[in-house]
């Protein structure tokens, strides 16, 4: 068919039209979660208090801070390292909204990737939000990305090389915040939220460090601990409590050759004691079926059994699949297990942490009956 | 400093695609300027 | 809908658009991803068609200035001066001549991983010499395709390897050396099986004297441009850190900007509009692949694609890597890498994984050349000029048979060949 300017005109006028429709579901992406201070929150500060140079940056994310008033450890929770692993920054929240430390101080960062929430990973056909029925009614989350947007942080160099290390990896990893710790002050946007991170750890004294992601099915680090070797001796005691409360998780040795990562760098850089724990979420495995938010939600995927059937998998997994709930108390669970191991040996450092509920009431009533 | 650069890249880029859109014969090929038209202006305004 | 009759669908739309609409191939999946969400229950998912295409804009980037980049120097003559340059130099053999095209074809892809960037630059560059050894067009243009692609998984940079890797926290560290010997000599070889008997015949005196008329006079001014994009793609990779990283579309912008002031005058939005007009069809191409990368996500069909590319019995594994990776590589290379190659990857845990790794990434670029998007044939086929890009898939079956093989050779054998060579 012959092409006028008129033709021309209209197509135009189409692509316009198009942008018109498309861009308010793009931008909804920049609205926050609503994260409740609960009754264990002393003060909420924001990561440029600890590295300024992040203030007023996509960057900046809060930090909530649970100050028992009383002598102890302290404990650092990240979630949303990777916003796309969402049992990792609901545990997070859920902690921010339930726990009561008795001694000591917890500090959770929810959203350590703020600017990953703002956005969702190309070709992956992610849902961008997520409903939780909670005692308040229907509560939405944002599914973000595994990476920092390049709105915010762009372009990539084709080769992402670890400053710290000389590492190279592909050139997208420079927007994954898992491989840009300890960062850098005055490099990326990904590595300075690294490094505003890191200068917390230091600041407040963090004893225990923990991050909490989530990997697929397929995936051979799962269901798992992976431990800095100061951390060892608390993680092999940590992952025997587990065993008791019969919830199953690996230990993993942080590889020393493995740079960038939070599990190697928190625990070089500063005297915490640096653990990262993995779930297991369809959602983001590249074997799933149709991708929805019932995925995320419920975590039952038929490919997956297949792909269990054939031995693909490093979880068990059948048609009850991975529910968000499951994960979560996983997450929830070995983490109050982590802190209360980790100040056994001594009780001046101890954090007491409580009002968070137990793995068991978390999968039976589901995680949104607690938010 | 280097965002600034490759927006203008993409500006200058969407504008010679816009003008391609006009001068091409074909309704099909028109078409395909004006689909590749759609990311390059929501990068352009960092919108996606 | 299950998801086999979606797979269905999507094969009948994408093949109704190409052959009875005669639409274009970005067109084309672009309408194949909207007819798929339609069957798969999800409605017209703007968002989803939107930010598939996100996949590949700053690969489009890359396209888009390195066109204009290559109009630049058709236009100020340095490329009649490299090919004259070239030919005279090497023109006294056949099999060096070969050798070196060979070579500098692979450089661009070799050190930015993506063989559109071979392609494009030298491959534009050295075209004219393969073809004024009185080569026909397709083995021209099958030469280029099958150097870029060896280019791209060349050292030191491969991203396919780099995605497979990344799926299973693998470092990027320690490829160099093997990835350098199965890409160079099996680059080298298909080249002289290609061209030998058109360079053997060919008078390359004569050759010289056709093209050692040009009006660019004899300075090296000329090449500025030229060593500004080397040193510009060479200098960040190899002083990271200290030289500052333009990344590529901004490389060929500033080595546009060069040519304008050597060689002959010419009107730079012209070659501009022209650069654009030429590549469009490609960016097209590309747009739609992320469309329908991201809404076979979406329905499901790429998870049925893997789990069943996986179902297979252990032995029969290995041909369905060497089947399924080059395959998927028709819909994208670097999907196939992601998609695939991970999974196929984790199959393969216990042995030695550079070799493994390696080896995939060989069998997948191979997925180049597989149509309906066949990317670097298709590039390829515009440089050369020739019109059907399937003339130039056709002489390379034969050579990527043989890499497949290697390839799976090497993964039978990785331990062994990872102690020999790593």
């Amino acid at each position: 068919m012959v092409g006028t300017k008129k033709t021309a005109l209209a197509l135009l006028t189409a692509a316009v039209a198009i942008l018109i429709l498309v861009t308010p579901q793009f931008t909804a992406m920049h609205t926050a979660d609503t994260i409740n201070k609960g009754p264990g929150v002393t003060a909420v500060k924001m990561l440029s208090d600890y590295f300024a140079g992040l203030k007023n940056t996509p960057g900046d994310t809060a930090v909530y801070v649970l100050d028992s008033g009383k002598p102890g450890g302290t404990a650092l929770v990240v979630g949303g390292t990777h916003p796309n692993e969402p049992s990792g920054y609901i545990g997070a929240i859920l902690l921010v909204e339930k726990a009561r430390p008795t001694k000591g101080k917890l500090i959770v960062i929810p959203q350590a990737n703020a600017s990953g929430f703002t956005h969702n990973d190309y070709s992956e056909g992610s849902p961008q939000r997520f409903a939780l029925t909670t005692p308040g009614g229907e509560r939405w989350f944002r599914y973000g990305s595994r990476a920092t947007n390049p709105v915010h942080q762009w372009p990539d160099p084709d080769i992402y090389v670890h400053a710290a290390s000389g590492q190279k990896l592909s050139g997208s990893e420079t927007r994954n915040l898992n491989r840009a710790y300890p960062g850098r002050p005055d490099g990326t946007l990904t590595e300075q939220i690294a490094y505003g991170i890191v200068e917390l750890i230091s600041r407040e004294k963090v004893n225990l460090a923990i991050d909490l992601h989530e990997a697929s099915p397929e995936y051979p680090v799962i269901n798992a601990l992976v431990f800095h070797e100061r951390a060892m001796d608390v993680a092999a005691i940590a992952a025997l409590d587990l065993e008791m409360e019969k919830i199953k998780i690996g230990l993993e040795p942080s590889p020393k050759t493995l740079r960038g990562l939070s599990h190697r760098e928190w625990g070089d850089a500063t005297g915490a004691m640096a653990v990262l724990m993995e779930t297991a979420n369809p959602a983001q495995g590249r074997l799933r079926g149709a991708t929805n938010e019932a995925l995320v939600l419920t975590g039952q995927d038929r490919m997956y059994e297949r792909a269990a059937k054939l031995g693909r998998l490093f979880i068990p997994y059948d048609k009850n699949g991975q529910p968000l709930s499951l994960r979560v108390a996983r997450h929830v669970t070995a983490t109050m297990v982590l802190i209360r191991d980790s100040f056994e040996k001594d009780p001046r450092q101890a954090v007491v942490v409580t009002g968070v509920p137990s793995y068991r009431e978390i999968v039976t009533k589901g995680v949104g009956a607690f938010l | 400093m280097i965002t600034v650069v490759y927006r203008l890249i993409v500006v200058v880029v969407a504008v010679l695609v816009v003008w391609e859109l006009f001068s091409q014969k074909e309704i099909k090929w028109q078409a395909n300027a004006a689909l590749v038209l759609i990311p390059l202006v929501l990068r352009a305004f960092m919108l996606v | 809908m299950s998801e086999i009759m979606l797979v269905v669908v999507m094969l009948a739309v994408f093949l109704a658009c190409v052959l009875w609409l005669k639409l274009p191939v970005g067109l084309s999946l672009a309408a194949t991803s909207a007819a798929l969400a339609v069957a798969a229950g999800q409605g017209l998912p703007l968002r989803h068609l939107v930010e598939g295409m996100f996949g590949y804009l700053d690969v489009s980037l890359v396209l888009f200035t390195a066109m204009i980049f290559m109009k630049v120097i058709e236009r100020n003559g340095l490329l009649e001066r490299l090919t004259r340059d070239l030919t005279c130099r090497f023109g006294h053999s056949p099999l060096a001549m070969l050798t070196v095209l060979t070579l500098i074809i692979m450089f661009p892809g070799a050190i930015t991983g993506s063989c559109t960037a071979s392609v494009l630059s030298t491959g534009v560059l050295l075209a004219p010499v393969l073809l004024g050894m009185d080569m026909p067009r397709h083995i021209a243009g099958a030469i280029i395709a099958m150097a870029s692609v060896y280019g791209m998984i060349a050292p030191p940079v491969n991203i396919v390897v780099m995605i497979i890797g990344g799926g299973i926290d693998m470092p990027y560290v320690g490829f160099d050396l093997i990835l350098l010997l199965v890409t160079v000599p099996l680059a080298v070889l298909t080249t002289i099986f290609l061209g030998y008997p058109y360079a053997r015949r060919a008078n390359l005196a004569v050759l010289v004297d056709k093209i050692g008329d040009a009006d660019t006079g004899r300075g090296w001014a000329l090449y500025l441009p030229l060593v500004l994009i080397a040193v510009l793609m060479v200098g960040p990779k190899a002083l990271p850190g200290v030289f500052p990283d333009p990344r590529m579309p901004l490389t060929f912008v500033l080595g546009s900007i060069a040519g304008l002031f050597v060689g002959r005058k010419f009107s730079l939005s012209q070659a501009a509009r022209d650069g654009v007009r030429e590549i469009l069809p490609v960016i097209g191409i590309l747009m739609g692949v992320g469309m329908l990368l991201q809404l076979i996500t979406l329905t499901g069909v790429r998870g049925y694609i893997a789990v069943s590319s996986l179902s297979l019995p252990a032995y029969l594994l290995l041909v369905s890597i060497a089947v399924s990776l080059p395959l998927f590589g028709g819909i994208s290379v670097f999907g196939a890498a992601s998609v695939l190659g991970v999974p196929f990857i984790l199959a393969f845990l216990g042995q030695n994984l550079i070799v493994t790794a390696t080896a995939l990434s060989l069998i997948a670029a191979m997925g180049s050349f597989t149509p309906p998007v066949a990317l670097t044939a298709v590039i390829a086929a515009q440089v050369v000029g020739e019109e059907n890009y399937l003339r130039i898939v056709r002489p390379l079956i034969l050579p990527s048979l043989v890499a497949i093989i290697i390839g799976i050779l090497m993964i039978m054998y990785a331990n062994p060949i990872g102690k020999l060579v790593l």
